[in-house]
C-alpha cells in the first residue's frame, strides 16, 4: 500500500467527532445486521450505501467469487435477483398449502435470515472523508423447501467495508462478503469433504447466478487462506484505489484486466 | 444517525460515556443470566418507575411483581435443579454446600452483538437493539438438553441517579432448538426421564399480558420482521417505545 498515514494533530473537537464517526459506523453495521434479518434488502440500498452519483457508480458487493460494481448491478442482484429466488420458493409453497395467497406480502414464508456482525474492527481516515470496517458474522439462513424440513444452514462470513460521508452521514460504498464457512444444521462439519466438489456450494452459486460484473476469485477460504483478503485494516490518511475493497484494491484485478 | 455538530464536546464526551454504559449494562445482563444471578437481577437491572415491562415471545411481564416473581421462578427452578444434581451425583457433588453448588446444571449464553444504540438528545433515556447468538442449556424433565439460541433483544433504558437501568425490555427468540439437528423441525428428539421427572412442578409464570408478540421460526411461520430499529431522538415523548 503506498497510501502513508502522517502524524496528524487533531483538537478536542475534532478528537470527540472521530470517535463518534467511529461509533456511528459500528452502528451503521448493526442497522445493515437487522435490514438483512428483516428482508429490508431495497430500504438498506436506500438508507445505508451511498446515493450521490459519483459514488453510486463505483459502489461495490463483493464475495470471493466476485464484484457487483455500480449501484444498478448491485441492485439487480441484492434485491431484484432475491425477489424472484424468494418468489420460486413462495410458489412451492402455495402450491403445497393452498390456504396461503401467493402474493407479494407473503414473500418469505419458512424463511428466515440472521447475520448479526460482531468482532468490530473501524479505522477512520487521517483526513476524515472515508472509513474502513472488518466485521465478523456467525449467523445463518433458513429456507422453505417443499417435502421436508427447510434447508438451515450456519453461516460464517467475513464483513470487510469502506465508508464514505455523505451530507454529514456515513454510508456503504464497497462491502465484501467472504465466505469462510456454510454447513448444513445438523451435520457434522468433520463429515464435509475437505476439497468441496466444484459446483456444489450453494452461496457460490447464488453469487455467480446473478451475473456478476467481475467474476473472479477475490480470496479461496478452502486451500489459500494466506492470500489474506480482504486484507487487514491499517491506519491511512487519505482513500486510494489501491487500499479499496472495491475490485480495484484487489491485488490481483490487474491480471483479471489484462484478460 | 445523529447529527453530532448539534453537541458540544463536553456533551459528545458525556454521551460517548453514556453508550458505553449502555453496552456494559446488557453486557452485564446477560452474564447475569450466565452466572444464575436472577436472585438480585431485578434490583440491579430494574427501573422503579411503574410502567416497567419485560418482553418475551408469549406477551409481557407488566409491572414490578410480575417481573419479580419471573425471576424468582427461575431461582426456584435452580434450586431445584441443584437439589436434583445432588441427588444424582452425589460423589460428584459431596463436600459443598447448597450455596457453592447453587447453579449447577444448566448453562446459557446469551451472547450479544449487532449494536444499534441511540442516546436521546435530552440524555434521559436510551434506548438499544442487540441480537443474541448462544447456547442454551437446560436440564429438563428430559434431563440436560444443549440448544442452540438466535434471538433479538430491544430496550428502553432510563437514567435514574445517574445510572443507566432498564425501563422495557424485549427478548424474542426466533431458535432454540437442540444443538446437532435442524432447527426448522421443532423437535425434541430426546425421551422423558423418570429421575428428572421432579422439575416438573416448577415452570415459569404465564405473562400477565398475553399477547404473541413474535412467534418462533417454524417452517410455516410468515417471513417476520424484526421489531424496529432505534432511531435518533430528541426526547422519548417523541420516539416508540418498546414496551407495551
Amino acid at each position: 500500500m503506498t497510501t502513508k498515514i502522517k502524524k496528524t494533530y487533531y483538537t478536542e473537537d475534532e478528537r470527540i467527532l472521530r470517535v463518534w464517526d467511529i461509533e456511528d459506523i459500528k452502528d451503521l453495521m448493526g442497522r445493515r445486521g437487522f435490514y438483512v434479518a428483516s428482508d429490508m434488502r431495497r430500504e438498506e440500498l436506500n438508507d445505508l450505501w451511498v446515493n450521490s452519483p459519483k459514488y453510486r457508480k463505483t459502489a461495490s458487493l463483493g464475495s470471493n467469487w466476485g464484484y457487483y460494481v455500480g449501484m444498478d448491478n448491485i441492485s439487480n442482484y441484492y434485491v431484484v435477483k432475491h425477489i424472484a429466488d424468494r418468489q420460486k420458493v413462495l410458489d412451492a409453497y402455495c402450491a403445497a398449502h393452498p390456504g396461503v395467497e401467493n402474493r407479494r406480502e407473503n414473500l418469505g414464508y419458512g424463511c428466515m435470515s440472521f447475520h448479526p456482525v460482531g468482532t468490530p474492527l473501524v479505522v477512520l481516515s487521517g483526513d476524515g472523508y472515508t472509513a474502513k470496517g472488518n466485521w465478523y458474522v456467525a449467523g445463518q439462513d433458513s429456507t422453505w423447501q417443499p417435502g421436508g424440513p427447510a434447508e438451515c444452514r450456519w453461516i460464517n462470513d467475513r464483513l470487510a467495508v469502506d465508508f464514505v460521508k455523505e451530507n454529514g452521514q456515513w454510508k456503504i460504498w464497497h462491502l465484501v462478503i467472504s465466505n469462510d464457512l456454510q454447513i448444513v444444521a445438523g451435520e457434522d462439519l468433520n463429515n464435509k469433504p475437505t476439497i468441496p466438489v466444484p459446483g456444489t456450494d450453494p452461496i457460490e452459486n447464488e453469487f455467480l447466478a446473478g451475473n456478476p460484473t467481475i467474476k473472479m476469485q477475490t480470496h479461496n477460504p478452502v486451500m489459500n487462506w494466506s492470500d489474506g483478503y480482504p486484507f487487514f485494516l491499517t491506519p491511512y490518511f487519505h482513500f486510494e484505489d489501491e487500499i479499496s475493497y472495491g475490485p480495484e484494491g484487489h491485488p490481483n484485478i490487474d491480471k483479471y484486466q489484462e484478460k | 444517525m445523529a447529527n453530532n455538530t448539534r453537541f458540544t464536546t463536553e456533551e459528545l464526551v458525556g454521551r460517548f460515556e453514556d453508550r458505553r454504559d449502555v453496552k456494559n449494562l446488557m453486557g452485564k445482563y446477560v452474564v447475569s443470566i450466565l452466572l444464575k444471578r436472577e436472585p438480585t437481577m431485578f434490583e440491579t437491572f430494574w427501573s422503579k418507575k411503574d410502567d416497567i415491562c419485560l418482553g418475551v415471545n408469549e406477551g409481557y411481564y407488566q409491572g414490578a411483581a410480575a417481573i419479580k416473581d419471573y425471576y424468582k421462578t427461575i431461582d426456584k427452578y435452580t434450586v431445584a435443579t441443584r437439589d436434583l444434581m445432588v441427588k444424582l451425583f452425589p460423589k460428584e457433588t459431596a463436600g459443598k454446600t447448597p450455596e457453592q453448588l447453587y447453579g449447577i446444571g444448566p448453562f446459557e449464553d446469551r451472547s450479544i452483538n449487532n449494536a444499534v444504540i441511540e442516546i436521546a438528545a435530552d440524555g434521559k433515556t436510551a434506548r438499544g437493539m442487540w441480537s443474541v447468538i448462544g447456547n442454551v442449556t437446560d436440564v429438563t424433565v428430559r434431563g440436560p438438553v444443549s440448544h442452540w439460541v438466535c434471538g433479538t433483544i430491544a430496550a428502553d433504558l432510563i437514567r435514574e441517579n445517574d445510572k443507566w437501568k432498564i425501563w422495557h425490555l424485549l427478548y424474542l427468540e426466533d431458535v432454540k432448538s437442540p444443538t446437532g439437528h435442524n432447527w426448522s423441525e421443532g423437535k425434541n428428539p430426546y425421551p422423558e426421564l423418570p429421575e428428572f421427572a421432579p422439575l416438573a412442578a416448577i415452570s415459569l409464570p404465564q405473562p400477565n399480558v398475553k399477547k404473541v408478540v413474535r412467534e418462533r421460526y417454524s417452517v410455516n411461520r410468515p417471513f417476520t420482521k424484526l421489531p424496529r430499529i432505534p432511531e435518533p431522538y430528541d426526547t422519548f415523548a417523541e420516539t416508540f417505545s418498546y414496551g407495551i
